[in-house]
């Protein structure tokens, strides 16, 4: 074998199919086929293990690696960094009928903490930015999330998982649910945080850009008791968490 | 010919807040480029303060240079952007493969050393080149297979990547000695193969002995069979900006510079010589371009 592109293609069937094969014709003198096919496989099992530490936790090394392996052969990586080798976990995750209905969404939590954790810089806005904004142009005051943020609504209770797994303590199966967590970068800080009812309906909005008078309408809509003072309590806990950009 | 930036250690995220505070004895930083093409957050906001301070040098993985898949060109475009953001003394990457059909290994795979495989990376050199705007260097791999079809030695192959498409040398001494360990070549060819004006930066590592064969690892520190293999590297190479990579069980950033004090002290004598030799052939230049301004006049 001496063309490049049938050495180059040969070596990496051989290599990805994780058997540590030789091909005699292929192959000089040295010929550990098997450390490349080992290494393959171990480096983005780390990978992996690094960016979906709850969900390696909760599966157990040797399942999650079991997974990761079958993972690399159904949706090889594709992107340049590493970084990126675990972005379709969850959509893989989804197609496993042999594992927790609620893998994916732990996987999907975790995949925005990655993601938001070398996402866009932008300076929050705080109180003070908002105190010196004369009271008059509230109303068209366009807020938004700091870019470094993402929404991931998750149908079975994986936040209170993360949490137990966090604070090591009981771990209970996950349940079904209705949920919205915002994930944000805080300083240098990843954060999490699983939305009220209504905070829930407004969060949307805020990814996209909105206007306080467009979010205080939304609150009228969904027959919210002091809809005013409900917008101010949420915006004060925006400010805080250092999670919103005024303009 | 190459900037002689002195000692340096690779930038890692366990040290990320001793470097900045304490400023530790390290000439210049490597660090991984792909760690840095991100948009925001911490690794960028590091990465400009210790630039702040230090010369930074970027050391890519992923451009795959002697694949056959197409050059990644988004891939390009943001190590131009961060080339144009650090501005670098070195820019370098590795004499390997590492994608295929689209697919990203995330390893460093060997190529077989043909002329067909020779053409084709320094064509794809003169392309990267050509796009950065300067030259780049390209280390040795370490490696566990060769290929039957090849026709050079892997030193041979690099150093006549080197002369074709005129670029630069990153030697990794301890691939040089993973590799020759591996296959049974021998070190010191190895060395006399590879043009010494090419060599741009030398790379030092731990490896681990797995009993038939040595896995470059980086999760010890450098051997003393590959110090004294880098004594020799000095002896032939000169004053070549040296610097210790440690990517897994990293210990305290002392130990590392600690560690690359015994690199300083290796160095030393050769680099005296050398810079001798660099004075007296400066002084030979000089002395014949006035002889040559008298003659003139």
């Amino acid at each position: 074998m001496h063309d490049l592109a049938e050495i180059q293609r040969r070596f990496y069937e051989l290599v990805t199919a994780g058997e540590g094969a030789i091909d005699p014709g292929l192959l000089g003198g040295s010929r550990r086929l098997d450390v490349y096919a080992e290494m393959y496989v171990a480096r983005l099992v780390d990978v992996l293990a690094d960016d979906y530490p709850k969900l390696r936790s909760v599966l157990g090394a040797e399942p999650f690696q079991t997974l990761v392996a079958a993972y690399l052969r159904a949706r090889p990586p594709r992107s340049f960094t590493i970084r990126d080798a675990g972005e379709a976990l969850a959509a893989y995750l989804e197609t496993r009928d042999d594992l927790p209905p609620w893998a994916a969404d732990l996987a999907r939590l975790e995949r925005a903490r990655v993601e938001v954790f070398d996402g866009p810089d932008r300076e929050p806005s705080t109180r003070e930015d908002l105190a010196r904004i004369p009271i008059e142009e509230f109303p068209d005051l366009a807020i938004e999330l700091v870019p470094s943020s993402e929404l991931v609504p998750i149908g079975w209770t994986v936040d209170d998982l993360w949490s137990a797994i966090e604070d090591d303590t009981t771990i209970e199966a996950p349940t079904e649910c209705n949920r919205t967590v915002l994930v944000w970068r805080r300083d240098l800080g990843v954060l999490h945080r699983t939305l009220d009812g209504d905070e829930a309906e407004l969060v949307p909005f805020l990814a996209r850009r909105a206007t306080m008078a467009a979010l205080s309408e939304r609150l009228v809509e969904l027959e919210v008791v002091g809809p005013e003072t409900r917008l101010v309590e949420l915006l004060g806990r925006w400010l805080d968490g250092a999670a919103l950009v005024c303009s | 010919m190459w900037p002689r930036l002195g000692f340096g250690l690779g930038l890692r995220p366990p040290h990320y807040q001793e470097v900045l505070a304490t400023s530790p004895r390290v000439d210049w930083w490597e660090v991984i480029s792909e760690n840095f093409m991100v948009r925001g957050g911490n690794p960028r906001r590091v990465l400009h303060a210790v630039r702040d301070k230090w010369p930074v040098v970027l050391h890519g993985v992923s451009l795959s240079i002697g694949s056959i898949d197409p050059i990644d060109e988004d891939y390009l475009a943001r190590l131009a952007a961060l080339v144009a953001e650090v501005e670098p003394p070195i820019v370098s990457d590795h004499l390997c493969w590492s994608s295929i059909g689209g697919h990203s290994a995330h390893d460093l795979w060997p190529l077989p050393y043909t002329e067909q495989a020779l053409a084709h990376v320094v064509a794809r050199v003169a392309h990267v080149q050509e796009r950065l705007g300067r030259r780049i260097l390209l280390e040795n791999p370490s490696s566990y297979v060769t290929f039957s079809a090849s026709e050079l030695t892997e030193a041979e192959f690099l150093a006549e990547v080197a002369r074709r498409a005129d670029c630069g040398i990153l030697l990794d001494v301890n691939n040089v000695y993973v590799s020759c360990k591996n296959h049974g070549w021998d070190p010191q060819a190895y060395f006399a193969a590879i043009p010494v004006d090419r060599v741009g930066q030398i790379h030092l590592a731990g490896h681990t002995d797995h009993g038939t064969h040595l896995l470059d690892t980086h999760d010890t520190p450098v051997h003393d069979a590959v110090w004294e293999l880098y004594r020799d590297a000095t002896v032939r190479f000169g004053d070549v900006a040296t610097m210790i990579e440690r990517d897994d069980h990293i210990p305290a950033l002392g130990e590392l510079v600690d560690e690359l004090g015994r690199a300083r002290e290796i160095a030393a004598p050769a680099r005296l010589e050398w810079r001798s030799r660099g004075d007296q052939d400066d002084q030979r230049e000089a002395h014949e371009l006035a002889q040559a301004q008298v003659a003139h006049a």
